[in-house]
């Protein structure tokens, strides 16, 4: 007997894009609902390859969630595979544990759908399949202990499935849930591990069993860059056949590196830009592209750029707008290009020039530059809104490693507005 | 550095302008040129010359771009010297003014006299003109004389610091100020807050459906149990209103059955009966009996109608002949008309026969009238002699017509003869069309060898660098398309040989590696095992237990056998006593022993890990060995391997990959080799083609007599001549065809003419002849003219047209008088029959008599005929009506024996009787019927029953209170449905839309977009800090020697109405420069003093600025463009001065257009500081002269 399943996790259901500043005519409605776009590719996924189940590895909603729109339009994709004969086995992440949506997710499952209990281990028998998952959902937002020890061990002659939101091996830069070990899930004897929690695909353990993170379904920001999807298991006669990464996402992020070097205007600049963009659309694989743009190179334009820079972004994103409609968003551009003259030259030089721009190259105490104006700088900062979400939010004025990455750009641009005033003959 | 010499050779306005510069210690060089003259074009040239004239120049209007040049001759601080020539260009461009066609200077031969300084710096700091001293002046009025900034401005020559400044603090105030609304961050936070409470709205919390959700359940109950309600109330209410309704007609039905008893046995008529017809039949009845009576006197009575029938009488023969009468009546009128005409017309046909007559004796009186006939002509006869009169001229003048024609064709035919004879003999031009046809389908050949030729070329020169490039085989290409090289496949099969060796030897080594990690390891356990303490081992045990036996052999020994061997015990227990010693020695073997069996577990894994350590040692020599074998097969392969490559001349062949590499190469230059030999046999077979064409076409112009090609004629030359010569063939054979046909056309002409000659003259005698004859018979002489013919024509015609008429007019005189006869013949004979007494009266007077007595008897006939119709008529209607009164009788009869009375007088009355026992017993069906449907499913008797005891106005009571009550009802559930269909319609609404989450992420955009703002803001005010810090340290470190030495320039510049400059503090207690007004009256601020003492200021301290620029470095010239515009006199003088000071240290140059300046300075300065020059490009001059004094 053959049959497929697919294994899912972090879908983080109706959480925003984070970090696309808005610009006129920024292509808002293709982009909108990107997450719930690419659900529905999931849920076409499992009806076109007529799976016999889907596996949820938790985090099924944001932990901001707190619209019960959310669930409502996630019970009528359930319903969807309910009435292709799939069904769903879910258990709660961390996000979900947090969720408000805990109580509206029960209120809303149908009968296709098994959701683990949390206090302890639990195991669903699939008979016609012969098949045994096992789960433990998160009773709470933190979890620290290792839920898989209690998890049982393998039934003999079926295929075992063992269903956990973790961070298994301790991998850095992830809040460290669940901790579990490969070993410790190599000794359950199961023939896989469904996962979740780590939102970059990874092959944890190859066959035998396999150890698999899909990876979330849709990036979010720009540090979950890629492609993303599910992964299709594919089950012969007992035995795991094959295990394939199938891609789900509606918008792909991607750094976009472009050299500027030898372009002699800002107009110039642009083009490269539009063209680098163009070369990553067609790795996108026709997918929408939200894109970081890095500008850098030596070109006879940075002092233009770097002096009107809110003009020549904008003119950026009109050509872009312009050149690929509704398919690009850019989510940033940084300008870190350098100038094509030589300021070193005219900074040693011993006249009045030479001395401002050594002084302007020099001037490393930024803090007594702070003190003149740090008292607007706070008020500034203590109006603004925050969101915890925000990629690269605000400037900390007690950061000594983000000011001195300020005190770059403001070297670049006191440089820039000099040179550029600065009288030819 | 200075300038020596300037020659604008070829720049702006100029050509050939020489500057003499090289006069005084530096010197004062003012350059006058008037307006147009070119000042500021020079002024650029002296830029050009040092540092490069720049792409985009404007002073190409004379000289184009590549011609641009200037020339110049300049001296640095050691006194070395260069001249130049400077071109416009990228690179080299710099010319040797001796050499100019031997190539440039290096790119840096001028840096030894430019210290250093670029063109940017050069015109910031050693330029100054009128504009940037206003703008100097203005920038200083706007940083309203703050030290460091104004000291700074001049020090950068720029007047741009607090414009940068401004842009700064311009675009971070855009992004954010305190107390402005409207800022772009300010908006970014009002729909960041907007947009959240757009997300709050749109958010659905979970209690708020399961609120919903209960409400629902809840309405839906209260909904179903007011309808229970509704119901009953519904249903009593409608048996009262039935009740109500049924009493009036229980009521009526009582009457009803009391009349119908009343009545008893009253007949009621049957259907059939019909009270119409009885009305009917009563009055005809009376009708009749009145009109009968009547009839019948007006039938017989003494004026009836018979009697007048009788009094009438008609005649008979009148009537009959009634059609004749009419006719004869109506002819009479056209019998009077023709007797009247009948006069008129015999005098007309007289007075044509006297007209006739005449004429006829004008013509030929001899001719009796009678015979008149005889001159009548035939009308063809006419026709011929007019005809012929025609044709007269035509045929007169023909024959002299005809020996004119033939003279002129006689004078062109032998004008054609001689051109014939004139033109070149013949040639055939068509060998060398066919010739030239073949060689232009070949193209241009000439092209195609040199396109060839030149592939050729380069694919040699390909293969040769290829060649080159192979590596590790060197040779001609001749002997490379010879060599032979191994298989790509043997290759491949050494390659993967190679491989295989590598991947075994790879094994080797990784099973070594673990091999020996595994020893370590095991050495690494037994040393934990060993340090962790003592293991003990079977040769322990067996040791230990030798040794106690040992001791119970002493003791033994010592106890039963009294036999010590004292060395032994010595040796066993050494000083202790023999039996401690013995105890130890069994405890120990015990201990051994026990530890042997209680840690059996230490005691196998150090017996495993020493065996493991051993078997390892083992394999790893075993390795060693298989490694060894490797490395030789491996070797033998390698010279295989060599081998291979040694018949290609290859010794040392590299890697199979590699050497698959160089085979790719080898192929390629095979390919190469191979097209280079194919192009060149296309070169050839061109070449080939390229003779062969030359040499037909040769051939083909020597057959048609032109000169042969020569060999500086190119093929295409050749091929136009060819051309040239086949289209003059054409022309002259063309021409030779023209004249031969005109010739044999004039030939054809001449044989015509003579034959026509001789047929005019027949002609002419012919019409002669017939003409003499007709002229005769008409009476007229032979030789008669046409006009003579036609009037004797028109004289014969005109009397027969007179005696034609006449005779047309007798024969209507005849017709007439036959109809009058007949007329009068007929009125005889009719009166004759009808009216005897009228026979003898003339026929008009017979025939109106006649129609006379026709109208009587129609008459008395047509009165006749009325009063017989009258008769008939009145008798039928006597007989209709006696046949009525039997009938109607009859039909009442039979209506009285239906009703059962005896007379129709009593009919009415039944009918009326009748009529009511019907009424009744109808409208008690109907009432029952309404009953039975009130009382649905009671019956009558029931429903009167429970009538009975009812009153009507208590009903309508409790009817209007159950209403009441049910309408209260109504208005409930439609309350509680709508509450429903309200909660519904939310709860639907919840449909899972995005709105929310979509202003979530919305609201993080804005946010995204806020920090980006703020980002700049932050790096905005801080670059403005910055700045002003540096402007500070600036003014700190620069204040006291440069104002000071300013303070000095701005008293002379001012003739002293200030007497210098000092600091002093603004109301923000910041240092500000103010001017001392001469003679201690004061200070005046910067924004105080009047535009021109700004410029002063200005000019003061870049002066001040360049003197110390000039302690420091390599000087440079001064350029001045015309400053002293609106200085006036004395401030001019004053300027100049210090202008000439400063020459002292180095060259200043004074560009000016005003001639009184020149005059100023010719007054004021000495001879051996000042040079004016004129600047004059007109005349292609310029006057350089020292002042004269």
């Amino acid at each position: 007997m053959t049959f497929r399943f697919l294994h899912v996790a972090d879908i983080h259901l109706d959480s925003p894009l984070l970090n696309l500043t808005r610009y006129e005519d920024a292509p808002t409605d293709a982009f909108r609902g990107a997450t719930r776009q690419a659900l529905d590719n999931l849920v076409q996924l499992a009806i076109e390859e007529e799976v016999q189940f889907v596996l949820i590895a938790g985090d099924l909603y944001d932990g901001d969630c707190r619209d019960f729109n959310t669930p409502r339009w996630l019970r009528n994709r359930m319903e969807e595979l309910k009435a292709a004969g799939a069904r769903l086995f879910i258990i709660q992440g961390n996000h979900d544990a947090q969720s408000r949506m805990k109580r509206a997710f029960r209120l809303q499952l149908p009968d296709n759908v098994h959701l683990f209990t949390t206090n302890k281990p639990e195991t669903v028998s699939i008979e016609e399949l012969q098949v045994a998952v096992h789960g433990q959902g998160f009773a709470t937002a933190s979890v620290t202990e290792d839920l898989s020890a209690d998890y049982p061990t393998s039934r003999r002659g079926w295929l075992n499935i063992g269903l956990l939101h973790t961070n298994c091996g301790a991998v850095e830069g992830h809040d460290n849930y669940a901790p579990s070990t490969i070993e410790g899930l190599l000794a359950k004897g199961y023939d896989y591990w469904a996962l979740g929690h780590i939102h970059k695909r990874q092959l944890v353990h190859e066959s035998d069993p396999w150890i698999v993170y899909p990876g979330n379904i849709q990036g979010r920001h720009i540090n979950e860059e890629g492609q993303k999807g599910c992964t299709l298991v594919t089950v012969e006669d007992g035995r795991i056949s094959s295990v394939a990464h199938r891609e789900l996402d509606v918008v792909r992020w991607m750094r976009c590196h472009v050299d500027a070097s030898g372009c002699a205007e800002p107009g110039e600049v642009l083009t490269s830009v539009v063209d680098a963009i163009e070369d990553s659309l067609a790795r996108a694989e026709g997918r929408m592209l939200a894109v970081r743009l890095q500008v850098t190179g030596s070109t006879a334009a940075h002092f233009h750029l770097c002096s009107y820079a809110a003009h020549w972004q904008e003119q950026l994103l009109h050509d872009i707008v312009d050149r690929f409609d509704d398919k690009v968003w850019v989510e940033k551009t940084e300008f870190h290009t350098r100038a094509a003259v030589d300021v070193n030259a005219l900074t040693s030089r011993d006249d009045a020039l030479g001395e401002l721009l050594r002084g302007i190259r020099d001037s490393d105490n930024i803090e007594a530059t702070l003190r003149e104006v740090r008292g607007d700088l706070e008020e500034i900062l203590k109006i603004l809104p925050t969101d915890p979400r925000s990629v690269d939010a605000r400037i900390d004025l007690d950061d000594p490693d983000q000011l001195a990455t300020v005190l770059a750009d403001v070297k670049d641009i006191l440089v820039a507005q000099l040179l550029q005033s600065g009288g030819a003959p | 550095m200075r300038f020596l010499d300037l020659n604008f050779i070829a720049f702006g306005p100029f050509t050939n302008i020489a500057l003499d510069l090289s006069r005084g210690q530096h010197g004062l060089h003012v350059i006058y040129g008037p307006n147009e003259a070119g000042k500021s074009a020079a002024l650029r040239a002296m830029h050009a010359a040092l540092f490069g004239i720049p792409g985009q120049t404007i002073d190409n209007f004379v000289h184009e771009y590549s011609k641009l040049r200037i020339g110049a001759r300049i001296q640095n601080g050691k006194g070395e010297e260069v001249s130049f020539v400077r071109r416009k260009g990228n690179t080299a461009t710099l010319l040797n003014p001796d050499n100019p066609q031997g190539g440039a200077y290096p790119d840096d031969i001028l840096d030894a006299y430019l210290a250093n300084v670029d063109s940017e710096t050069f015109g910031r700091v050693y330029g100054i003109g009128y504009e940037e001293l206003t703008r100097g002046g203005m920038e200083l009025k706007a940083m309203r004389g703050l030290v460091g900034e104004s000291l700074f401005a001049a020090g950068l020559g720029i007047a741009g610091l607090s414009k940068t400044l401004e842009t700064l603090d311009d675009e971070a105030r855009e992004l954010y100020a305190p107390r402005r609304t409207t800022s772009t961050i300010r908006k970014y936070i009002k729909d960041h807050k907007q947009v959240l409470q757009e997300k709050r709205k749109a958010e659905v919390p979970t209690s708020r459906w399961e609120e919903l959700q209960r409400s629902i359940r809840k309405a839906q109950a209260q909904r179903d149990e007011l309808a229970g309600r509704l119901k009953s109330s519904r249903a009593e209410s409608g048996r009262l209103d039935r009740l109500r309704q049924a009493l009036p007609r229980v009521a009526e039905r009582g009457q009803i059955l009391a009349k119908l008893g009343e009545l008893g046995d009253v007949v009621a008529l049957p259907s059939s009966y019909s009270p119409k017809t009885r009305l009917a039949c009563q009055a005809e009845l009376q009708h009749a009996a009145q009109r009968a009576p009547r009839l019948r006197e007006e039938l017989q009575g003494e004026n009836g109608v018979r009697t007048r029938i009788v009094a009438i009488s008609v005649p008979d023969g009148v009537l009959e002949q009634a059609e004749l009468i009419t006719k004869l009546h109506e002819d009479l009128g056209s019998h009077l008309k023709a007797a009247k005409d009948q006069s008129e017309l015999r005098l007309k046909r007289d007075t044509l026969r006297a007209k006739a007559k005449v004429q006829l004796a004008e013509l030929k009186p001899e001719l009796p009238w009678d015979d008149v006939d005889s001159l009548r002509l035939a009308s063809d006869r006419k026709v011929a002699i007019q005809n012929m009169g025609n044709r007269e001229k035509a045929i007169r003048e023909r024959p002299a017509e005809l020996q004119r024609n033939e003279a002129n064709t006689r004078a062109k035919l032998s004008a054609n003869r001689f051109a014939l004879e004139e033109l070149d003999p013949p040639r055939e031009s068509v060998p060398l069309k066919r010739a030239l046809s073949r060689i232009q389908k070949d193209g241009d050949l000439d092209r195609q060898l040199g396109d060839a030729e030149r592939a050729l070329n380069a694919s040699l020169a390909d293969a040769e660098q290829r060649l080159d490039a192979l590596g590790l085989w060197k040779g001609s290409l001749a002997d490379f398309e010879r060599l032979v090289v191994p298989l790509r496949e043997t290759i491949d099969v050494f390659g993967r040989d190679f491989d295989s060796f590598d991947k075994q030897r790879d094994k080797l080594e990784d099973r070594e590696r673990q091999l020996r990690e595994e020893a370590d390891d095991s050495a690494k356990k037994i040393e934990t095992l060993q340090r962790a303490g003592e293991v003990p081992t079977e040769e322990q045990l067996s040791q230990t237990r030798e040794t106690r036996e040992m001791g119970w052999r002493l003791i033994r020994a010592d106890w039963l056998e009294n036999n010590v061997d004292n060395k032994a015990v010595r040796d066993f227990a050494g000083d202790e006593p023999l039996a401690d010693r013995y105890e130890e020695s069994v405890h120990r073997s015990d201990e051994v022993a026990d530890r042997l069996r209680r840690e059996a577990n230490r005691v196998a894994e150090l017996a495993q890990h020493e065996t493991n350590r051993v078997h390892c040692a083992e394999r790893l020599d075993a390795l060693a060995l298989e490694r060894e074998s490797l490395n030789e097969e491996r070797e033998a392969r390698n010279k295989d391997w060599r081998t291979q490559w040694a018949s290609s001349g290859i010794n040392r062949p590299l890697s199979p990959p590699e050497m698959r590499a160089w085979l790719d190469r080898f192929s390629e230059l095979k390919r190469v080799a191979e097209e280079a030999r194919a192009t060149r046999q296309g070169v050839e077979h061109l070449r080939t083609r390229v003779t062969a064409n030359r040499s037909e076409l040769a051939q083909c112009l020597a057959a048609a007599k032109e000169a042969e090609p020569t060999s500086d004629e190119t093929p295409a030359a050749v091929v136009d001549r060819c051309l040239d010569v086949v289209e003059r063939i054409d022309n002259a054979s063309r021409r030779r065809t023209e004249l031969e046909n005109a010739i044999a056309e004039s030939e054809g002409e001449l044989k015509k003419g003579a034959a026509e000659r001789s047929q005019a003259a027949e002609d002419l005698a012919a019409w002669e002849a017939r003409w003499s004859a007709h002229m005769r018979s008409l009476g007229c002489p032979a030789d008669a003219t046409a006009e003579d013919a036609n009037a004797r024509l028109a004289l014969i015609e005109n009397l027969f047209s007179n005696v034609d008429e006449a005779n047309r007019e007798d024969a209507r005189i005849n017709a007439i008088e036959a109809d009058a006869d007949q007329f009068r013949a007929e009125v005889e004979s009719l009166a004759t029959r009808v009216a005897p007494d009228l026979v003898g009266l003339p026929a008009a007077q017979a025939a109106a008599e006649l129609t006379a007595r026709l109208d009587e008897a129609r008459t008395a006939k047509v009165r006749l005929d009325h009063l017989q119709k009258e008769e008939a008529a009145k008798q039928e209607e006597l007989e209709d009506l006696e046949a009525a009164i039997r009938e109607r009788t009859e039909e009442l009869g039979s209506l009285c024996r239906v009703a059962r009375v005896d007379t129709h007088d009593m009919l009415e009355e039944a009918e009326k009787l009748s009529a009511e026992i019907t009424h009744l017993r109808s409208r008690l069906k109907e009432i029952d019927e309404e009953l039975l449907e009130l009382g649905q499913g009671m019956t009558i008797d029931e429903l009167v029953t429970d009538a009975q005891g009812q009153n009507a106005d208590d009903l309508a009571a409790r009817i209007q209170s159950i209403d009441d009550e049910l309408g209260d009802l109504e208005k409930g559930r439609d309350e509680v449905v709508g509450g429903i269909r309200e909660l519904e319609n939310e709860r639907d609404a919840i449909d899972g839309g995005s709105a929310a989450a979509e202003a979530d992420e919305k609201a993080l955009g804005v946010l995204a977009a806020m920090n980006e703002a703020a980002g700049r803001y932050i790096r905005l005010r801080l670059a403005a800090a910055v700045l002003r810090q540096r402007i500070e340290d600036h003014r700190t470190k620069t204040q006291d020697p440069l104002l000071s030495r300013a303070s000095d320039v701005f008293a002379k510049l001012t003739c002293a109405s200030f007497s210098g400059l000092r600091t002093d503090y603004d109301d923000n207690d910041q240092p500000v420069i103010v001017g001392n007004r001469a003679g201690g009256s004061g200070s005046l601020g910067v924004e105080a003093m009047s535009d021109g003492t700004r410029d002063q200021l200005y000019l003061s301290l870049r002066l001040a600025y360049l003197e110390k620029l000039l302690d420091r470095e390599e000087a440079m010239p001064f350029i001045v463009d015309d400053i002293l515009v609106n200085f006036d006199d004395p401030r001019a003088q004053a300027t100049l001065q210090i202008l000439s000071g400063l020459s002292r240290r180095t060259q200043v140059v004074f560009f000016t257009h005003h001639r009184h300046l020149v005059k100023i300075a010719r007054d004021t300065l000495p001879t051996d500081h000042l040079f004016v020059h004129d600047l004059v490009p007109s005349d292609h001059t310029v006057k350089s002269e020292a002042k004269e004094h």
